[in-house]
């Protein structure tokens, strides 16, 4: 199963597919990238050299499902949808992610008088 | 969970998958162009943007199938279909190499078979390692019989021991309920079971009321109940006749159970508690206490031992104890032999992973540009070293399934032949057959597939491109290592066949000592006589009896009886106060062997009488008592003077001063086994020792040796029936030709030997093979390079000279190595050498002859082909 790779943004890039599929329903591939580039206002850039295998592993996970259904243009394309798994794996995930930044928010207040 | 059984599923459907990532990835970029297009790019630069903001495909379909499958087990099998690949491209290399490294596999994985039965395997007792032999010991012996009283002082007074039971192992006739049948078994103490851990499958054991009081009990072993009784569980509580005593049985021997090991036990018996310290006949098996070892046992039992002396001088001056690991007891004397056979199997292993390794390292060279553009289209350096280990160690597996089926009948044929010794009916099919050449054919497909890897591994990538197969001559690390291989090959075969060759010295003159007697067209047997002859004049009738009704046989020439039953190994043995000779002990005279001989025993036997005369009418019980002596015990009283005509007699005859005078000498024999060298030895006429009340009445054995005119293994149902003509209860042990009960005495040393030399005619058969292939290879590699020196005006004589050189000159070092290993070495068959030492010059010449003339012509044959190359051709080769 391999540990994902410690790039920070490779690590979040689940949690955000998750939440993405979560808030705006079924998409194909190519509209999650988009979606996760316009919501960080273009500072993210999806690779797609790293998206397919994340969407691999969270449909490996369970925590999606795939369908094949045709576009908006009538192209074939392959839907993502997230499952009842991923859901409960989205808010786990969100409770640990807003932990961990709190405790990280903490230290980056610290300064020397306040100990 | 799910990921890891989410990625099989994907395993079996990779192109469906693929062609949906495709898909999905061609999409996915349109749809990029498709929105650059809508914010008004042009259709060129919109496709360009959208190029570039994708990345590379192949890369994402790369990272999409390291995440769908498993790329190591992936790889791995392209490797191995690779690999299949090119061994179907080099068929004749590859049946080469998987039959070399089959034969070694085969070979080390039957012995060690035969190791891990005999050396490994716990035996089955409970807690075996915990079991050890008590023996006693005296000056002279260090596995000495003891005394019931002795046995259970030790017993009583030793507390690191917790049980100790004693042991005697024995011979018996059962008769009376079917044919008369001769089994083994044994007479113990009651607590043999619980020292053992073992209890009878029905019926109980015996108790120390029943030891005491010497009831007629017994249990009978597994297989003697399913031969003989049906395996019908109302065997207990009847009685069946044990020597003729009715026994009742109450009980029945888990199946296998052979103690000490490896003789099967059919019968046991209370053992007798004879009154007397100074008869030793039985011998103690003790369990180790928990948290005690063996040392601090021998300790307790020293002391023991010390208090008994002082305690009893007259009986136990000088006897001490001595405790064996029952492991040792039982497999000792096979172990080191084994050991040799599994060292010698090994370096068979060896000698072919050279060869496999030299094979596949001028395969190497010769793809060394294939390797090369293989890295320098992105193939790393340690995924193309696994390539070629893969490529190895499925030759070796491939090995290791031949060797399997070698490794099977090497161990059928080696329990057939050493069944004399070692009933192992478990042996053949065991675990060892199937794990060990797997993890053989591991070991040396690692080992074969090394020195092209290591090549791979240290040249560097320009210097393989660079290195066209023009230059190849150029190559010094591969021939360097090439040639240690050879070296190194060369010198474990001349080990190897040195080994081989002095066993096999030692066997051929094993087999021409002359025995002393002629063991053709004769029939020999023993029988263990029944109470009925006691009496001496019963016993005398009977020997008669025998002696008319064998006479009457047709075809039987000449028929003698006699006491002291030959290829038995023990035998009967006293001490004898010799006239105008001083006894070597106050308390015992010169030990003898003495055998009581029926009139025609020298004829039957085929001894020649060296000096002086046979027995004959002569001798009566009126007249004066004669003995003939053999040439040992002449030689060892009387050396350089005459035998014949001195007197003797039994030690222990004191009272009756009944003197023998010897009359003739004969020539030693050897039936004791041809190793062993003959003890002194005397012979007395029946007729006046018509087995009367002395101690030599006790032998309880008749040996019959029966000369005929036909072949002797015709002869045996006849001579049976003879045999009980005259009494039908009479159980016959050893019915066989003579000349095989003497095969079977040698039968030990003629495996070792027969393997070793196996093993060293494969091993040679593999170097020779090695030598050639390599010097072969060597020659069409240096092809241009003779080409031209051919062209430049050398002789082929000068070719021939060259080649040969170069090739000889690794033979030579290989040689020097191994006869300096051998040398090392050769102690370790020192021990089953007979006659020569193992710095055996002869030998040694021998060997390098041999060895020298197989390399030569293995080395011959491709230099003179080179001395004949065309040099227009040569030039053309690539």
């Amino acid at each position: 199963m391999g540990a994902d790779k410690s790039d920070v943004l490779h690590g979040t890039l689940d949690l955000m597919i998750l939440k993405t599929l979560d808030t705006l329903g079924p998409l194909h591939g190519y509209a999650i990238a988009r979606r996760i580039e316009q919501i960080s206002s273009d500072e993210l850039a999806i690779n797609q050299g790293t998206l397919y295998p994340a969407l691999l592993k969270l449909k490996q996970h369970g925590w999606i499902s795939t369908k094949w259904a045709a576009s908006s243009t009538g192209r074939r394309v392959k839907i993502y949808a997230i499952t009842q798994r991923g859901q409960k794996q989205l808010k786990t995930e969100e409770i640990d992610w807003h932990r961990a930044a709190g405790i990280l928010s903490r230290f980056f207040k610290l300064s020397k008088d306040a100990l | 969970m799910r990921p890891f059984l989410a990625r099989l599923i994907a395993l079996f459907q990779r192109r469906r998958l693929d062609r949906e990532l495709a898909d999905e990835l061609a999409t996915h970029l349109e749809m990029a162009i498709a929105d650059n297009r809508a914010r008004g790019m042009s259709p060129d630069a919109a496709r360009r943007a959208a190029l570039t903001a994708f990345g590379g495909v192949l890369q994402t379909e790369e990272a999409y199938r390291d995440r769908q499958g498993f790329p190591l087990l992936e790889s791995l099998l392209q490797d191995v279909r690779y690999a299949a690949r090119s061994m179907r491209h080099s068929p004749a290399f590859a049946t080469v190499a998987v039959l070399t490294l089959a034969l070694g596999i085969g070979a080390t994985a039957s012995i060690f078979s035969v190791v891990e039965t005999l050396l490994i395997r716990p035996l089955p007792y409970r807690d075996a390692d915990r079991l050890v032999a008590v023996f006693a010991t005296s000056p002279t012996a260090h596995r000495d019989t003891t005394s019931f009283l002795d046995f259970s002082d030790w017993q009583r007074q030793a507390h690191t021991l917790s049980g100790m039971a004693a042991y005697r192992s024995d011979r018996f006739n059962i008769t009376g309920d079917g044919v008369p049948e001769p089994v083994r078994g044994l007479r113990v103490s009651h607590e043999l079971f619980s020292v053992l851990g073992v209890s009878p499958v029905i019926g109980r054991g015996f108790d120390q009321q029943e030891q005491h009081t010497a009831s007629a009990v017994a249990l009978i072993g597994h297989g003697l109940w399913t031969r003989r009784y049906g395996s019908d569980p109302r065997i207990l509580g009847k009685t069946i006749l044990v020597n003729e005593v009715s026994h009742l049985v109450i009980g029945v021997l888990p199946p296998g159970f052979e103690f000490p090991a490896y003789v099967p036990t059919d019968l046991i018996v209370p053992v007798p508690e004879r009154p007397s310290r100074s008869t030793g006949y039985i011998r103690g098996i003790a369990r180790l206490n928990a948290g005690t070892d063996l040392s601090a046992a021998q300790q307790e039992l020293d002391a023991i031992a010390r208090g008994l002396e002082a305690a009893f001088p007259g009986s136990n001056k000088g006897r001490g104890v001595n405790l064996v690991p029952l492991r040792e007891l039982t497999s000792g004397d096979v172990r080191g032999a084994l050991l040799v056979l599994l060292g010698a199997a090994f370096l068979v292993l060896l000698i072919g992973c050279a060869n496999v390794g030299n094979l596949v390292l001028a395969k190497g060279i010769a793809r060394q540009r294939e390797l090369a553009v293989r890295r320098a289209l992105g193939a790393g350096r340690g995924r193309l070293v696994r390539q070629l280990l893969t490529e190895s160690v499925s030759l070796a597996c491939m090995a290791s399934v031949l060797g399997s089926v070698l490794a099977y009948w090497g161990s059928v044929f080696l329990v057939a032949s050493l069944s004399q010794r070692f009933p192992l009916p478990g042996i053949a099919f065991n675990w060892t057959l199937l794990v060990v050449p797997i993890a053989l054919a591991l070991f040396s497909g690692v080992l074969c597939g090394l020195p092209p890897a290591l090549m791979l591994w240290r040249s560097g990538l320009s210097d393989a491109l660079k290195q066209d197969s023009r230059s190849q001559s150029a190559g010094m690390n591969e021939q360097r290592l090439g040639s240690l291989l050879i070296v190194g090959e060369t010198a474990l075969t001349v080990m190897l066949l040195i080994g081989a060759g002095l066993l096999i010295k030692s066997f051929v003159r094993l087999q021409r000592i002359d025995l002393g007697v002629n063991p053709r067209q004769a029939v020999t047997a023993n029988l263990l006589l029944s109470k009925r002859y006691v009496d001496p004049l019963r016993r005398e009738a009977f020997a008669r009896q025998l002696l008319d009704s064998l006479a009457a046989v047709p075809g039987v020439l000449d028929v003698a009886v006699h006491t002291d039953p030959p290829f038995l190994g023990g035998g009967s043995r006293e001490t004898f106060t010799v006239e105008d000779l001083a006894d070597p002990r106050p308390d015992q005279g010169h030990p003898a062997g003495f055998d009581v001989v029926s009139g025609n025993f020298f004829s039957a036997m085929g001894m020649p009488i060296a000096r002086g005369r046979d027995f004959d009418e002569r001798d009566t019980a009126g007249s004066p008592a004669v003995a003939i002596v053999n040439e040992t015990m002449a030689r060892q009283l009387w050396p350089g003077r005459e035998a014949i005509g001195k007197r003797l007699r039994l030690y222990y005859d004191k009272d009756r001063q009944h003197w023998l005078t010897i009359v003739g000498v004969v020539n030693d024999v050897r039936y004791r086994g041809a190793l062993l060298e003959p003890i002194p030895q005397i012979f007395v006429p029946s007729q006046q020792h018509p087995y009367k009340s002395l101690p030599y009445q006790q032998s309880p054995f008749f040996a019959l040796v029966v000369r005929t005119a036909m072949k002797p293994a015709a002869m045996i149902p006849a001579v049976q029936a003879a045999i009980w003509s005259v009494d039908k209860d009479q159980p016959v042990w050893n019915l066989q030709p003579m000349d095989q009960a003497l095969w079977e005495a040698a039968a030990e040393p003629r495996i070792y030997m027969a393997l070793l030399g196996t093993f060293a005619v494969i091993a040679l058969i593999i170097a020779s093979a090695g030598i050639y292939g390599l010097s072969a290879y060597a020659v069409v590699r240096r092809r241009q390079e003779l080409g031209i020196r051919l062209a430049l005006g050398a002789t082929p004589g000068q070719i021939l000279a060259l080649v040969l050189r170069h090739g000889m000159l690794l033979n030579v070092v290989g040689a020097g190595v191994g006869l300096a290993g051998a040398l090392v070495l050769g102690q370790t068959v020192a021990g089953f050498l007979y006659g020569i030492t193992a710095t055996d010059v002869p030998t040694f010449f021998g060997v390098l002859l041999l060895f020298a003339t197989v390399a030569l012509v293995a080395t011959f044959l491709p230099a003179r082909r080179a001395a004949t190359i065309d040099p227009s051709l040569a030039f053309r080769t690539d």
